[in-house]
């Protein structure tokens, strides 16, 4: 019974945790309320890394719930890359709030350790819960508890006009989750159950029941995450929130709850819908393309570092939207390694960033930087290790992504032919442009004459920071450690027909 | 037994990586740990035939791709062992020589990091078993270089840079810093790699596999099913658009000429060890393959555009990289032109090598140019880097008279022109006319000309530089600078390497055939015995005319430039040319305004007129304010902002309605 259930028991340790230190706010000093977060994220971060090491695919006990099927936590090869990209994460950078915050608590006049920590924790154990879950109604429901806290964390503790854009946000993200509960709502009604894992009837026959509204359902939930990646087009909502958020929100927000939304793409409707997707194959692509060019050439001109990292991130989510749009397993499995790869890198650059701001006085401003590597040999190094995870180049995890994306692009160049060469073209413009704004804001930042003597993040700051990007080499040089479970999956879905080749 | 001998040949590559990392903790160490481990490479490298048998695999299981178990592994053969072993041993001298070179430099310990991570790299580069692995070396080099030319970031010494400062090509600027060249080497690199990967995913697709020997025994299918879907120039193209990239062919040559600068220690580096070598690597490693496939699927003439198409880009920039050379007044340029020029023939070589019957030895001839360069181009930069030094100028002109008080260094350098200008019988002169003669022989004139007329260029602009650094006499400032030889530690290395450009030309062909004939059937006998081959066999006509072109090149420099003549260009017309040349055909100036200032330019219209013209004014200001004018009502229900801004959802819904409408017809139909 108890191994049955040990992943929900662990996942509600930190609600729990984060409800007490609520209540202590005030009470306790910031530090105890930090490291009681991060013990408590440590908890379901150590206990599915255990359990996926122990079992490979692991089910939770169903718990039956009239009229929605059954609620269930899992992990299995699909969605470990995202699972182990989350714990790493989100533990690592409550240490790094610390320091961070004790700067901003500063500036704002109030310390509020407990109502913080109480959101984080909120926030980061709701992004571990939407993917373990097997039904749209509980995916749901630890979304919305993500959207709300992270709402709050801008709100309260973000810059600039941060009640507007909290707001803007807000709805956005919302607009999103709408689209993804109607559809959902419509599979619910007529399959008479929410669980999309395991599938309830074969994906064969899941079609033909369905007929005409599968293809509503598939829309709409592409569509609703299409907002939550800010995919070109629905993507103005991100600049705004992740440049505003407070730092190491923006490190959580930004590669890990915008990249939820291509794993919930792939999860549902690839693995459920691939026959509908593959017809409306050309619209995905042409989406990725123009995302990935569209948000290169942003952040090409952007001056606000943060928000130069927030078009970054749409620009990365266009890698994970072409991955998924080759629809070919490889493309897949270089997507959901993206997702990893984009954690690594991102959470890096953002505290990167996060540094300047809360030891520079909210130095943001690319301008007014340049040779600060000079100054902060450490910060510019852990920041050079991001941006190589995102522009790909060994020795980091960023590798095998854009190296698996680019490998589904030449197959699906076989399939298209001749034609398939106007897609080359835009490929090389898009994948080039990465390097470029990458190493280009690195110069600009980093090197070239000292304008001004940066001040180094402290040890709180730079040891989070350092293990990240330490698994992010560890991982490249043991790809098997994220590649071979979903490697394992992919193929038996393969071979017992399930996806398309 | 066997297997673990096969592990130690792991050491090749992983030695450097191991000591970059030692490096980062025993910092002041660094320079020993590098030597030491590249030395034991190199060794670990020439001996490898003697440990394992020629060709063979060591892999271990790596990860999944889907059914397919990926290896890790190193593929010991002719090339990669020569090829290694010229790589590791050069770059041991180059190591040797940066100990002093870069004592006491401000970012030593970064520069011992990147120095060995780029051996590491490079080595298994040319040791991978696959092309992922490859890949990894091959990105690996691109970070290493990056790092490398950008070392000196803060770009406050001017003697670093590359131009001259101040001067506009057609409103470019033509001077560019330390962390500029950098960033350019970096994205030029990298672009090519986009293709070249997509290419290994059209690879794959098609055979199933990404290994070395697997797509050579595979290769007859993969140009059967590429050709009949029409793929087959694309793929090519696409497949070495890194090769040419990397190899600074043009169209991409431009990174090399500004990597310079690096410090001179790394110059050689990229240019006679590392780097733009892999790009001649990778198409040695797989043009066997497709002269062999093709021949054997009865596709001979597909590929006919493809070859054509290499051998004019080697030809094009050997003799265009020449001509800027020819006028350029900066030591490390002209000798960055010359090695794009140089990697041009090896290119050449490798074209030609498709269009006559014995083409194992024009691709002979391209390995062999490689050598060659190696050892002459690695001396002539850890030369160029002493003179820098001690005239603290990195223009030519300024260096005049150094002969008087550097003898050493000056026959090193003379040494190395010689082979360079390919004057028999250093190494130079043999590889070089092969190429020239296989270019002949595969019927292509245009090539030929130009690099008939490269060759020309080459003994020129080398011996323009000799002339005017070690015949012509100091100036009155060369009398108070206090000019002297080079410490040993620094001479050793690049007068060992200006010997050996000589000892290896003599024993090159003689007696017997030599040395030449000893690899050549090393590695295309033993190693890649598909092609047909051939006894190494010079022409007299095409001696003779290599010759002759060389010497009057020579000749033609010492003549103009010698006692310090001053070449005064009186017509307009040649003034102009000059210009032309020296602004590198204004090419850098057309990227610059083509695509650098155009996407700067389409990013800052886009960022004005969509971005927030157009979305952020749409969904955050017009849709917004538009429901707050008429919709009064809806006002009383809601309080205060967050109403305002749901109506924005109105907005969003708007734009999914289209994509969706359109995702729901294309699903129908």
């Amino acid at each position: 019974m108890m191994e049955g259930q040990i992943l929900t028991y662990t996942l509600a340790v930190p609600y729990l945790v984060g409800f007490v230190q609520l209540l202590l706010n005030k009470k306790a000093p910031g530090k105890i309320h930090a490291i009681m977060s991060t013990i408590s994220l440590l908890v379901p971060a150590l206990a599915t890394v255990i359990l996926f090491g122990l079992y490979g695919t692991y089910l939770s006990y169903p718990l039956p719930v009239v009229g929605l099927g059954y609620f269930m936590l899992f992990i299995d090869g699909l969605n470990w890359p995202v699972v182990a990209g989350i714990a790493l994460v989100t533990v690592l950078i409550a240490i790094y709030s610390y320091p961070y915050m004790e700067t901003r608590f500063r500036e704002l006049g109030s310390e509020d350790w407990g109502i913080y920590y109480f959101l984080y924790v909120y926030f980061s154990v709701s992004l571990l819960g939407i993917v373990l879950s097997n039904n749209f109604i509980l995916f749901y429901l630890f979304l919305e508890v993500s959207l709300i806290t992270s709402f709050l964390l801008i709100a309260l503790y973000g810059y600039g006009n941060r009640q507007r854009i909290s707001i803007i946000y807000l709805i956005w993200t919302h607009l999103g989750g709408f689209l993804f509960l109607v559809g959902s709502f419509i599979y619910g009604f007529v399959l008479h159950t929410f669980n999309f894992y395991p599938p309830p009837i074969s994906v064969g026959l899941m079609l033909q029941v369905l007929g005409p509204l599968a293809t509503v359902i598939v829309t709409l939930i592409v569509l609703g995450m299409f907002i939550k990646m800010a995919v070109f087009g629905v993507h103005m909502w991100l600049p705004y929130a992740h440049a505003e958020a407070p730092t190491p929100i923006s490190a959580l927000l930004s590669p890990v709850m915008i990249g939820i939304g291509g794993y919930a793409i792939i999860r549902i409707t690839y693995i459920l819908f691939a026959p509908l997707l593959l017809k409306a194959q050309i619209i995905l692509l042409i989406m990725s393309v123009v995302t990935i060019i569209y948000g290169g050439l942003m952040a090409l001109k952007e001056n606000d570092f943060k928000r130069l990292l927030a078009y970054s991130s749409i620009a990365q989510m266009g890698y994970m939207l072409m991955g998924i749009a080759t629809l070919s397993p490889i493309g897949i499995l270089g997507a959901l390694l993206q997702f990893f790869a984009h954690a690594v890198g991102k959470s890096i650059l953002f505290s990167s960033a996060g540094v300047l701001i809360s030891k520079n006085d909210n130095l943001r401003d690319i301008n007014k930087m340049g040779g600060l590597a000079r100054s902060m040999p450490y910060t510019s190094s852990l920041a050079l290790l991001g941006f190589m995870d995102i522009s790909g180049l060994p020795p980091t995890v960023g590798f095998f992504s854009k190296l698996l994306i680019l490998i589904a692009v030449g197959i699906e160049l076989v399939k298209l032919g001749l034609p398939g060469m106007l897609l080359l073209a835009f490929v090389l413009l898009g994948f080039g442009l990465t390097p470029a704004y990458a190493f280009l804001a690195m110069k600009r930042i980093f090197f070239g004459p000292p304008k001004i003597k940066g001040v180094e993040g402290g040890k709180a700051m730079l040891v989070p920071m350092i293990i990240i990007a330490a698994i992010g080499v560890i991982t490249f040089a043991f790809p098997s450690l994220i590649l071979n479970p979903v490697s394992s999956f992919l193929h038996a879905m393969l071979v017992l027909g399930g996806v398309i080749g | 037994m066997v297997k673990m001998i096969g592990y130690i040949l792991f050491l090749i590559w992983a030695l450097p990586m191991i000591a970059a990392g030692l490096g980062l903790v025993l910092k002041k160490q660094a320079p020993f740990i590098s030597i030491v481990t590249i030395a034991l490479s190199f060794v670990i490298s020439a001996m490898s035939p003697l440990l394992v048998k020629v060709p063979s695999v060591i892999s271990y299981p790596w990860f999944a791709l889907l059914g397919n178990q990926i290896r890790f592994g190193i593929l010991v053969d002719g090339l990669s062992v020569i090829m290694g072993s010229v790589v590791a041993f050069v770059s041991l001298l180059i190591a040797i020589y940066s100990y002093k070179y870069m004592y006491g430099d401000w970012g030593h310990t970064r520069y011992w990091y990147f120095f060995s991570f780029f051996v590491g790299s490079m080595l298994l580069l040319v040791y991978a078993s696959n092309l992922i692995v490859l890949l990894i070396g091959w990105e690996g080099t691109t970070l290493a270089s990056y790092a490398l030319i950008g070392h000196w970031y803060t770009d406050e010494d001017e003697e670093r840079w590359v131009g001259d400062k101040g001067r506009y090509a057609l409103g470019v600027p033509m001077w560019f810093t330390p962390s500029q060249s950098g960033v350019r080497a970096m994205v030029v690199t990298s672009f090519g790699d986009i293709g070249f990967i997509t290419g290994i995913g059209m690879l794959y697709k098609v055979s199933g596999t990404i290994s070395i020997l697997g797509i050579e025994s595979k290769i007859v299918e993969i140009i059967s099913a590429l050709d009949k879907s029409g793929l087959l120039l694309p793929f090519l193209i696409a497949f070495t658009m890194g090769a040419f990239a990397k190899s600074a062919q043009f169209p991409f040559y431009e990174w090399l000429v500004t990597a310079m600068t690096g410090p001179s220690s790394i110059s050689a580096l990229i240019h006679a060890a590392t780097m733009v070598n892999a790009g001649v690597y990778l198409l040695l490693r797989f043009v066997p393959m497709l002269i062999q496939g093709a021949a054997v699927a009865g596709l001979y003439s597909s590929l006919n555009l493809f070859f054509t198409y290499v051998l004019i880009i080697g030809a094009f920039t050997a003799f265009m990289m020449a001509s800027m050379a020819v006028v350029s007044n900066e030591l490390k340029l002209i000798l960055a032109y010359s090695t794009a020029s140089q990697i041009g023939y090896m290119f050449m070589g490798i074209g030609a090598a498709y269009f006559i019957s014995t083409p194992s030895i024009a691709l002979f001839a391209s390995l062999s140019h490689f050598i060659s360069q190696a050892l002459f181009k690695a001396a002539m930069f850890m030369a160029a880097g002493v003179l820098i030094e001690e005239f603290s100028s990195r223009y030519i002109k300024d260096m005049a008279g150094a002969y008087s008080k550097m003898k050493l260094t000056a026959i090193a350098f003379m040494l190395a022109s010689l082979s360079l200008a390919g004057i028999p019988p250093f190494s130079g002169f043999w590889d070089k006319d092969l190429i020239l003669e296989s270019t002949m022989l595969s019927g292509n004139i245009i090539a030929y000309i130009l690099g008939v007329t490269g060759a020309f260029m080459t003994a020129f602009y080398i011996f323009r530089a000799f002339t005017i650094i070690f015949v012509n006499k100091g100036d009155e400032r060369f009398k108070e600078k206090e000019i002297k030889e080079a410490h040993a530690v620094m001479l050793w290395p690049y007068f060992v390497l200006g010997l050996l450009s000589l000892i290896f030309g003599i024993f090159w062909y003689f007696p017997n055939g030599g040395l030449a004939s000893m690899m050549y059937s090393f590695v295309y006998r033993q190693s890649i015995p598909k092609l047909p081959t051939a006894q190494i066999f010079f022409s007299p006509l095409d001696v003779g005319i290599s010759v002759t072109v060389a010497l009057i090149g020579l000749l033609t420099a010492f003549y103009i430039y010698a006692n310090r003549r001053e070449v005064v260009l009186n017509s307009s017309i040649l003034k102009k040319l000059r210009d032309f040349l020296y602004d590198r055909w204004y090419i850098n100036s057309v990227y610059y305004r083509a695509f650098v200032y155009a996407l700067n330019n389409l990013a800052s219209f886009m960022r004005k007129n969509v971005e927030f013209g157009l979305f952020d004014r749409f969904y955050h200001n017009l849709v917004p304010r538009f429901i707050m004018g008429t919709g009064e009502k809806l006002r009383k229900f809601q309080r205060g902002d967050i109403g305002k801004y749901l109506l924005v959802l109105l907005a969003g819904a708007l734009f999914l309605l289209i994509i969706g409408f359109i995702m729901v017809v294309l699903m129908y139909g």
